[in-house]
């Protein structure tokens, strides 16, 4: 999506070795996609599916995506 | 050839032949080892591996061009690329793709990381359907994806 739209873009992130953005996002199982903050997906999801989550993430209104601030607010920065 | 064997770099040699018909290029944002040891702040171990892995990976083919960027000494360039951890790979086919992978891209991450690779170096330059794409040119606001993955 990314290399379709300018709009867009993508980071894959190994969990493992970051550990402490893992830990902000509530990684638990991979694959683990977070749109904009807001949207959270599990596992791979059926390109219609994930196209819907992206675009959900930008109606206004979607709950932020759970996290500890205070603990993982710079490395949520680090890599927004 | 160190990561890749001789069986792999031949295969994908072979298929950035096929598949790519214009240019990729790379970006590594690295942050070599030595130099000082600053308590609490987190060294990049994969680093020298990322840079070796995308070497033998540029080798492969003409198209490819890699440019390694070393952050301690160039920050200003890692941040007008948005990019505050090590290793952080770029792909793009000409302007900023918006492309990352950040850590290395290791195990099955190499696949996605090649198939991003092609894609980003071929027409149409992604592997999405019309609809997708048609809804994605009607974006109102910028989005950001971040996808954790590990190797295995």
């Amino acid at each position: 999506m990314a290399l379709a739209s300018p709009r867009v873009r993508s980071s894959s992130v190994e969990a493992q070795e970051f550990p402490e953005l893992a830990s902000y996002y509530a990684v638990s199982a991979v694959p683990k996609i977070v749109v904009n903050d807001k949207v959270e997906l599990l596992g791979a999801l059926p390109e219609p599916m994930f196209l819907e989550a992206v675009m959900s993430a930008l109606s206004p209104g979607a709950p932020d995506a759970e996290g500890d601030e205070a603990e993982g607010g710079a490395a949520a920065e680090a890599i927004s | 050839m160190v990561f890749l064997q001789d069986t792999d770099a031949a295969y994908l040699r072979d298929q950035f032949a096929r598949l790519l018909t214009g240019p990729v290029t790379l970006r590594l944002f690295t942050e070599p080892a030595g130099g000082l040891y600053v308590p609490g702040r987190r060294t990049c171990e994969s680093c020298p591996e990322a840079e070796a892995l995308m070497n033998e990976v540029a080798a492969l083919s003409d198209r490819i061009h890699l440019e390694v960027i070393n952050v301690a000494a160039q920050p200003e360039v890692a941040r007008e690329w948005g990019v505050n951890l090590t290793p952080t790979i770029s792909i793009d086919g000409g302007s900023d793709a918006g492309v990352r992978f950040v850590g290395l891209p290791d195990g099955y991450e190499f696949t996605s990381f090649v198939e991003t690779l092609v894609s980003a170096g071929s027409e149409p330059g992604h592997g999405l359907q019309a609809d997708t794409v048609q809804q994605l040119a009607s974006l109102t606001g910028d989005v950001d994806i971040k996808t954790f993955v590990t190797p295995t």
